[in-house]
């Protein structure tokens, strides 16, 4: 018997314009493809070595990550032939578990956001494997690329925390191999802290979803203990038999399409949407009328969406589990040539069911699952006094600022890396992504608590600015390039935090491709000869992580589109306006300490003298001068000649995280500060590298002391724990104390 | 003239009581009758007294409310009815029919009723049982007593034979890995044939696989496992055979170690897998002087001081355990043993389903208090003992040390979890309303001893201390997740504590190998492992990631839904218990990681300790391999999906969801 006020009365006329989802057979392939390889190169490297060969296991390594490579470029491509709306190919795996009304799946998802970046780790992953390849390394090195590779592309085509997490994880383990051994705690550390931050800002996500299905929307924990609970065997005077179900059944919403009417439901008992459930589902709807249910398209499938054509002008749903008996759902209307969807309702650890969950409307129009956790609503929930996700986005902006490895974790992070040059490369190279992802990904729990993204504005722009002193402080041409390389990677993850999330994505790519070909390049033994392929390509790699403003090279788009985004951020507008001066100020640092390290790098490097070099250093500089006001104009045009759309750039059509449809709020969208502004930013852009350059080249203490600070909360962490220690010794000896006099006393009588 | 004839009659009967009429209903039949393979018995009642009996009712025990039995049972007499009158000296047959195809439960196992106008025993019962189909060999239907019993027999077998001075070594290890590889492939049938489904509605009490026998008094031997107990047996069974195999031949004492493994391990699965309360405090008294006996007789330098440390509080808890019991069975109304003799039941079903609260509220006390209040506090205090919770913890510590490594994996792995096991059943199940009264104080507790575990293995270079503090942490967020009173949360602590229990096996198996030959166990003595023995540090990697409830193993799991269940409850505890979790990853990630990513120093690769081994750590051999493979994977593939642990508790958490939050039933 339903009782009075069942949250699901206040189901009957939800609508949302949900996500459409394409269901994929190959998307699975791209994550387990480097992981098995990972998996074999690993446990029989040597076997396979000894009987077939080194070439097998590089035949190995390579293959997989081509081949996953190409899958995902072919997705890609099927993703780009798709409506704006209507990018999400998706896969079920399997279920994680499924305990009361919490169903966690491991799903993937492949929408522009995380295949781009998918695509990006596994090209990355192919360039390390061949260097390996060349330098004839074990295969043990080689699973450990995949190993990285693999756990990267599950985290970022997760759809939902689960995999984000298992995805992270396998990351984590992957640095911490491919890392010097000395290097291996601290990466530990910190990406079980970062797990951590996520696992609880999850949780108290999920609570706050799930709590919300309460009768007064107050905070009872209504997602166990209030819901009903009916024994086997009686009957109900809903349409469903609740009885095969149990106590957790999920709520159903009925979301309507941009191409249908959102359909007022009638009284829809719930669906459970669970994986188990051997299932037909036979839908009837008027003739051309599409109705799914989240999952798969194959009407017999296990999985929990199932999609049919429907005929009749009735909807049935059909759920048969072993040995329960058949339940259905009331009959709804379908109109004709529409869609329908069935949205599970209710406490989810999916990203895009929340998504989708943040946007769904009741009767009133009003986004009632967003006002659980909008602090601008009064009935928002509140732990410990504060927003709910305030709570959430600040641990998720902590996990992101310990694997951005911003400050105060900045030694983290691939500044301090000491490895091998080879996985230097590649661990330099895909640092930011896990960080920027996690702010993308997140990014309506990020709108809707506004302070979470300031915090991260304003530490990521303070790393860039530090990373970036301490490049231009350095000597060895190779930890120059890393600290630039953390700088570019922090002051991405500054505009994913003001909301240019396609901005950042590129920029991610750029400095990856850019700082990876850098390094491989700069670590061959000698001078570098101006005239070769060499030299070309590694004075190219530098001019595109330094920012050149060289229409051709990307990051000319990204890095102005990434300083105009942290300029036009509101978090207040003032924070913008600081974050994008050190924004400024740490791009021109850089630029200075890589033309630096590019110069030193050629034979005249080591003959000239320090004042040759700083004249040499003033000529590029003014170069770059020169450049930039070239590259200010170009700007301007590109906008309008590469646009797609109005003043929207190819990437940021492609990327852009639509946060507005979610959460009804919005993040600015596109920058529109007017062309004078433009010109202007450009010009103190240049003015201030110069100022930069020169106040870095000739006061090192700067970068020094950065240096010092970046080690110190580390030490302080570590000192920390041993304080602990030494106190929990010291009282485990007290608690022991009376157990052990009892026993000396007895081993004295007994001698 | 009739007057006077009915006053000789009175005084007749008053001088001669054993001529007076009298009907006594009674059997002709011992109990329980056995269901033919078409699910059909009859017994026979018999009116052995000498005046009529009539017969008002026959029922087989249970009802809507309290289903006892499977459905599908039906009870008539011969020839139809349930009414009779039986002439002094007669007899009636009694059919009972049982429908499987209506029950989900594969078994029956119950009582058939006959209400009479005997003024002695108007209700007198015969116990019933039957399997579904065709009846199995006798050996299938005894599968968890032989699980419990075979080791124990081993145990004793090694025992003797060390006692006659016959103990070779070789037949010692034989007998051991035998006496445990039986009750391993028994776990193996027992998940197969386990429907995790199956919950209270569905008779029995939840419970299958069940085993009863009449012992002695109102003691029975009622073995069953439901959702609760059953992955701890087959993880007690699981582990005991990896631990045999992994200890090789360098264990010290080595009789003394694998008698007492032995009857550790046979007796810590009979308490896992007991439904009465008695014969559980026997099976656990038998593991805990097991345990002492390990340390004592198998333990190191400092062994006798050890055991003692572990003894004082073992039997403090059983004290404490001993009055929760008796006192319990005094609350208890009489009932029917499954011979049907009329006694008060020590089954935990039976005392659940006492209504505690209501007799606390008419004034049943304990030491001057409510009877339900200190028997949760005596119970919960016993059980921390044995789960060493904190303060309770320093025991383990000793023992873990002291013991040789395969002893010493099993009281960490499992041991422990018969303190966790015991607040699930006794204190969340039977005492659901003072567990509910106390489930703040709890949840904190459960706090503190993550918390504690961690700190405590923080400033700890031993690494048999290490895994016992570690083991506390777990504890604690296995009582996090109890304390919880939600679906989530309890089956996030079996989780966790299933978790544990393989990481726990897997870290103390390949340490104690490592470590028995460095013969240290000074953490900085194994940096470098992860270059120097391949499989040995992977093997560790995955024990101790799990340990710090790393994403993708299944501690992770466990932790996950803790948190989530415990959170809507005591949002306190809640953040407090993430951030201890987080605290402890830290702690194990900095004690583990010089291990298996750190170098080796190597200065110590010419030192007379490595110089048996090529100068290099030693690596796992074949037949460790074999043992700890399997607790690797387990814990690995659990994680990448724990759904198929999961869907064996859902019976036994829904029954639990429903009692604590609909009140007792």
């Amino acid at each position: 018997m339903r009782r009075p006020g069942d949250p699901r009365d206040d189901m009957n006329a939800l609508t949302a314009p949900i996500q459409h989802v394409q269901p994929s057979e190959i998307l699975f392939v791209i994550p387990l493809v480097p992981l098995a390889a990972a998996a074999v190169n690993g446990l029989f490297g040597d076997r396979i070595v000894a009987s077939r060969g080194v070439r097998a296991t590089n035949a190995i390594a390579l293959i997989s990550s081509l081949g996953a490579l190409a899958a995902i470029a072919s997705l890609l491509w099927t993703l780009y032939g798709l409506a704006a709306d209507q990018r999400f190919l998706f896969a079920h795996l399997w279920s994680f578990a499924q305990i009361g009304s919490l169903s966690a799946s491991v799903d993937l998802g492949a929408d522009p956001l995380g295949a781009s970046l998918a695509c990006l780790v596994l090209m990355l992953a192919g360039i390390a494997h061949l260097d390996l390849i060349a330098r004839e390394a074990m295969p043990s090195w080689h699973a450990r690329v995949s190993l990285l590779a693999g756990g990267l592309v599950f985290a970022v085509l997760g759809d939902g925390f689960v995999p984000l997490l298992l995805g992270l994880a396998m990351s984590t383990v992957a640095t911490a191999l491919l890392a010097a051994p000395a290097r291996a705690r601290s990466i530990l550390v910190s990406g079980h802290l970062a797990d951590a931050a996520v696992l609880a800002g999850a949780v108290v996500l999920f609570w706050g979803l799930g709590g919300g299905w309460g009768i007064a929307l107050g905070n009872e924990p209504t997602f166990t203990r209030h819901n009903p609970t009916p024994a086997r065997g009686q009957s109900h005077d809903v349409d469903i038999d609740e009885t095969a179900f149990g106590p957790s059944v999920l709520p159903v919403a009925i979301a309507g399409t941009a191409s249908a009417a959102p359909v007022a439901s009638q009284k829809m008992p719930g669906l459970r949407q669970d994986a188990g459930a051997k299932g037909k589902i036979s839908l009837a709807g008027l003739a051309g009328a599409k109705i799914f249910l989240r999952g798969s398209n194959v009407p017999a499938a296990t999985a929990p969406v199932i999609g049919i054509e429907s005929y009749a002008g009735r909807l049935d749903i059909e759920v048969e589990r072993p040995g329960v008996p058949r339940a259905t759902l009331r009959a709804v209307d379908v109109p004709a040539n529409g869609e329908i969807v069935l949205v599970p309702v209710g406490p989810t650890l999916s990203f895009r069911e929340i998504y989708d969950q943040l946007a769904l409307t009741d009767v009133t129009h009003k986004r009632f699952v967003r006002d659980l956790l909008d602090p601008a609503v009064p009935t928002h929930r509140r732990l410990f006094g504060v927003s709910v996700v305030g709570i959430a986005a600040a641990l998720l902006a902590l996990a992101a600022i310990v694997r951005g490895a911003l400050i105060p974790f900045l030694a983290s992070g691939p500044i301090e890396l000491d490895s091998d040059p080879r996985t230097r490369a590649l661990l330099l190279a895909l640092s930011p992504i896990p960080a920027v992802f996690l702010i993308a990904r997140l990014a309506p729990v990020f709108a809707l608590a506004g302070g979470a993204s300031m915090l991260l504005l304003v530490l990521a722009a303070l790393s860039a600015v530090a990373a970036a002193a301490m490049a231009a402080s350095r000597k060895e041409p190779m930890k120059v390039i890393g600290a630039a390389i953390a700088a570019q990677g922090a002051l991405a993850i500054a505009g994913a935090a003001a909301g240019g999330y396609g901005a950042a994505m590129l920029h991610v790519v750029i400095v990856a491709l850019a700082g990876m070909a850098l390094i491989l390049a700069h670590d061959l033994p000698g001078a570098v000869d101006k005239n070769s392929a060499r030299a070309r390509a590694s004075f190219l790699a530098t001019l595109a992580l330094a920012g050149s403003p060289i229409p051709a090279f990307g990051v000319a788009w990204s890095r102005e589109a990434l300083l105009q985004r942290i300029f036009a951020a509101e978090l207040p507008a003032q924070l913008g306006h600081i974050g994008w001066v050190l924004g400024v100020i740490s791009v021109a640092l850089v630029a200075h300490a890589l033309v630096r390290v590019q110069l030193a790098s050629f034979p005249s490097a080591e003959t000239a003298s320090s004042e040759e070099l700083g004249s040499e250093l003033r000529n590029a500089l003014f170069g770059l001068v020169v450049v930039a006001a070239v590259l200010s104009i170009v700007l301007v045009v590109s906008q309008a000649s590469i646009g797609v759309g109005p003043e929207r750039p190819l990437y940021e059509s492609w990327l852009a995280m639509d946060v507005g449809r979610i959460v009804g709020v919005g993040l600015p969208r596109s920058i529109d500060v007017g062309r004078g502004v433009e010109f202007g930013i450009a010009g103190v852009t240049v003015a201030l590298a110069i100022l930069a350059g020169r106040v870095a080249r000739n006061g090192r203490t700067l970068g020094e002391g950065f240096e010092g600070l970046a080690r110190t909360p580390a030490a302080l962490l570590g000192g920390f724990v041993e304080g602990l220690g030494a106190v929990g010794r010291f009282i485990d000896f007290m608690l022991d104390l009376p157990l052990e006099i009892v026993s000396r006393i007895t081993e004295r009588r007994r001698r | 003239m009739r007057a006077i004839l009915s006053v000789l009659v009175a005084v007749l009967i008053a001088v001669f009581p054993a001529v007076a009429l009298a009907q006594t209903a009674s059997f002709v039949e011992h109990g329980p009758v056995m269901l033919d393979d078409s699910g059909r018995a009859s017994f026979t009642l018999k009116n052995t007294g000498n005046a009529p009996l009539h017969v008002t009712s026959i029922y087989p025990r249970t009802t809507e409310k309290d289903p006892r039995l499977p459905p599908g049972v039906s009870v008539a007499l011969e020839g139809g009815g349930v009414k009779a009158e039986l002439a002094p000296g007669a007899t009636r047959r009694i059919d009972v029919r049982w429908d499987g195809k209506l029950a989900r439960a594969a078994q029956l196992v119950g009582h058939v009723v006959v209400e009479s106008n005997d003024p002695a025993s108007p209700q007198i019962a015969m116990g019933v049982r039957g399997e579904r189909g065709p009846r199995s060999m006798a050996p299938l239907r005894h599968l968890l007593s032989t699980a419990a019993i075979v080791p124990m027999l081993g145990g004793l077998a090694i025992a003797l034979l060390a006692i006659g001075k016959r103990a070779d070594a070789a037949v010692v290890r034989w007998v051991a890995l035998i006496a445990t590889a039986i009750p391993c492939a028994i776990a193996v049938r027992v998940v197969r044939v386990f429907d995790g489904a199956l919950s209270r509605v569905d008779g029995n009490d939840g419970f299958q696989m069940i085993e009863r026998v009449h012992l002695a008094g109102p003691i029975e031997f009622w073995l069953g496992v439901d959702g609760l107990s059953m992955p701890f047996v087959v993880l007690s069974a699981g582990v005991a055979f990896a631990a045999v195999l992994a200890s090789g031949r360098v264990e010290r004492r080595s009789e003394a170690h694998l008698a007492a493994l032995l009857v550790l391990s046979g007796a810590s699965t009979l308490a896992f897998a007991a439904i009465d309360s008695a014969l559980f405090f026997a099976a656990i008294s038998l593991a805990a002087c097991s345990l002492v006996a390990l340390v004592a007789f198998a333990g190191g330098s400092r062994r006798i001081g050890a055991s003692i440390k572990v003894a004082v509080p073992m039997v403090t808890a059983l004290a404490l355990l001993a009055v929760v019991i008796v006192a319990l069975h005094h609350q208890t109304p009489p009932g029917f043993l499954i011979d049907g003799t009329r006694a008060t039941s020590f089954g935990w079903a039976e005392i659940a389903r006492v209504d505690l609260l209501e007799r606390s509220l008419g004034g049943a006390r304990l030491f001057g208090h409510s009877v339900l209040k200190v028997s949760l506090a005596l119970s919960f205090v016993a059980f921390a003992i044995f789960a060493a919770l904190t303060p309770f913890h320093s025991w383990l510590g000793d023992a873990v040390e002291e013991a040789p490594g395969a002893g010493a994996a099993f009281v960490a792995a499992i041991f422990t979890k018969l303190g966790i096991y015991g607040i699930a059943r006794l204190d969340v199940s039977v005492l659901s309303d003072a567990f509910r009264w106390a489930a703040p104080v709890l949840s904190a507790l459960g706090v503190l001893a993550i918390a504690w575990g961690a700190v405590s293995a923080a400033g700890d270079r031993d690494l048999g201390r290490i895994v016992a503090r570690l083991a506390t942490a777990h504890a604690g967020l296995a009582l996090l997740g109890l304390s919880s009173t939600t679906a989530q949360g309890i089956e996030g602590a079996i989780l966790v504590s299933s978790a544990h229990a393989l990481s726990a096996a897997l870290v103390v198996l390949v340490l104690a190998y490592v470590a028995h030959r460095l013969e240290t166990r000074d953490a900085s003595r194994f940096s470098g492992l992860g270059s120097e023995a391949p499989h040995a540090a992977i093997a560790l990697g995955v024990g101790v990631a799990a340990s710090a409830a790393m994403p993708g193993l299944l501690a992770f799991a466990g932790a996950l839904f803790s948190v989530l269940g415990v959170l809507p409850m005591w949002r306190s505890s809640a953040l407090a218990g993430a951030l201890a979790i987080g605290f402890l990853g830290v702690v194990v990630a900095r004690a583990f990681s010089p291990m298996l990513f750190g170098r080796f120093d190597a200065g110590w690769r010419s030192s007379a300790v490595l110089e048996p081994h090529g100068g290099r750590l030693p690596d796992l051999d074949a037949r460790a391999l074999v043992a700890v493979v399997p607790l690797a994977l387990l814990l690995v593939l659990l994680g990448l999906s724990p759904a198929p642990l999961t869907n064996a508790l859902d019976g036994a958490i829904q029954d639990l969801d429903a009692r604590l939050g609909s009140g007792v039933r």
